[in-house]
């Protein structure tokens, strides 16, 4: 983000050379710990991952000079941050699990489904959840990060640090793969 | 008609508003010729809207829970960002009292008259009864009344799940926040009776759409029913059953 805030003025004071880390860390808190809890699906990993983040972030092996590029640096710091965790928490089996979870049923794959099934449901905050919760990682955080930040397309490649093309096929496909999950969840519901 | 069906792409983008100018206005112009352009468009438009509204409330999980924020407090936050906790408590208590009268549940008992109650007005005074809802002496005027049966009692007494019969009722008049004096009335039960104090005690039920519009807005619900003894004048004990509903900002960072 370029904006000129007094707060994103704020990151800047100290020196033309130096990051003020804990305004810096304030500022994306929000959205990174969202795009952590679509990797994590865990409110506790979250918490103890943007402590890693944030220690990380402060230590610095790497530094980065530029302000405008905090955020994507920042991002890539809490992918590496929940891969880590993941891996101390028994990686194996949660990854196992989730491919076993996330296979798409066979008959919805050569047809557009209906959202309309799904969008007059009932339980329609829970249908969306088990969703979400069966998409890849990476897709969780990208429809979490497009409907809860409210971002557009050139927002979430700027946070990110990936060309505004990458977004919008990759949106595209976690769109398609939630539209799957949940119009299968719907055959389920009505057919049995 | 020759050109083919938009693709969903193409109507995520323009429902994202990421269209360029002439894209756009060549897929809305698409729309109009294919047959059924607009009910597909119109779906995306609600089902973005749906999306925005259930992801933005999922992704409230991933906020640092209430704990942890107290404990990253700093001095100079506090006073101006605890108002919204503030908020949240007045208005937890507000629900606490007044939603164990004005929802009812589906406990319709037998409902025999009750004989001789004991003389309420001998035994409570103004203050205590005050005191033992919370309310402001000042502002809260208890008048016992006599009921002759439960049907007399008013919609408070649908609460009463059978077998557990009210000794009486007492009569709140407070003053509300817009100065204009209101009254509820709140069954009681002896606290020296066993029978009262084995009341059921599952979680009271709130209506379903008070409960998403406050997750909606971020807010965590625990809703406990609870049995509230007041001590009175004479020395005997009453209980009143409460619904209690505490309201937890979820993401109320205190410390930005």
């Amino acid at each position: 983000m370029t904006d000129n805030t007094p707060r994103d003025r704020g990151e800047r004071l100290g020196a033309a050379d130096q990051i003020d880390w804990p305004a810096t860390l304030a500022r994306h808190d929000r959205w990174l710990r969202t795009a952590v809890f679509a990797r994590m699906r865990d409110r506790d990993a979250v918490d103890e991952v943007m402590q890693e983040v944030a220690l990380a972030a402060v230590r610095q092996a790497a530094p980065i000079r530029d302000p405008e590029k905090a955020a994507p640096w920042l991002y890539r710091l809490a992918v590496t941050q929940c891969l880590l965790y993941r891996r101390k928490r028994g990686r194996q089996r949660k990854l196992t699990d989730r491919y076993a979870h996330r296979q798409p049923p066979a008959a919805w794959e050569d047809h557009t489904p209906d959202p309309l099934d799904w969008l007059l449901a009932e339980e329609r905050r829970q249908l969306v959840r088990v969703a979400v919760e069966r998409l890849p990682g990476r897709d969780a955080e990208l429809l979490l990060l497009k409907y809860s930040q409210n971002w557009s397309y050139h927002q979430i490649a700027e946070h990110l640090g990936i060309s505004h093309s990458a977004v919008e096929s990759r949106l595209h496909r976690a769109r398609g793969k939630l539209r799957s999950e949940l119009a299968a969840m719907q055959v389920i519901e009505t057919g049995g | 008609m020759n050109e083919p069906q938009l693709t969903d792409a193409q109507l995520d983008s323009l429902v994202d508003g990421e269209l360029p100018d002439q894209e756009y206005r060549r897929v809305l112009a698409h729309l109009d010729d294919e047959p059924g352009g607009w009910r597909r468009c119109a779906l995306a438009f609600i089902e973005a809207q749906t999306l925005q509204r259930e992801l933005g409330e999922l992704a409230e999980l991933a906020r640092p829970q209430p704990q942890v924020a107290r404990a990253t407090h700093t001095p100079s936050a506090v006073g101006t960002s605890r108002w919204p906790l503030w908020l949240a408590m007045a208005g937890s208590f507000l629900l606490a009292f007044t939603l164990g009268i004005l929802f009812s549940r589906p406990w319709q008992g037998p409902t025999p008259p009750i004989d001789g109650p004991p003389d309420l007005a001998e035994s409570e005074s103004e203050g205590e009864t005050a005191k033992g809802t919370g309310e402001s002496a000042a502002s809260v005027l208890a008048e016992p009344e006599r009921p002759s049966t439960v049907d007399d009692l008013g919609p408070a007494f649908d609460q009463t799940p059978p077998g557990y019969m009210p000794e009486g009722v007492l009569t709140f008049t407070f003053e509300d926040a817009d100065n204009e004096m209101r009254r509820v009335e709140l069954p009681y039960y002896r606290y020296d009776d066993p029978e009262n104090l084995r009341w059921p005690m599952e979680e009271p039920d709130l209506p379903p759409e008070l409960v998403r519009a406050l997750r909606r807005t971020g807010h965590d619900l625990q809703q406990r029913r609870k049995l509230l003894p007041v001590d009175l004048q004479d020395g005997s004990r009453v209980v009143f059953p409460m619904n209690e509903v505490e309201i937890v900002p979820v993401g109320g960072r205190a410390y930005q």
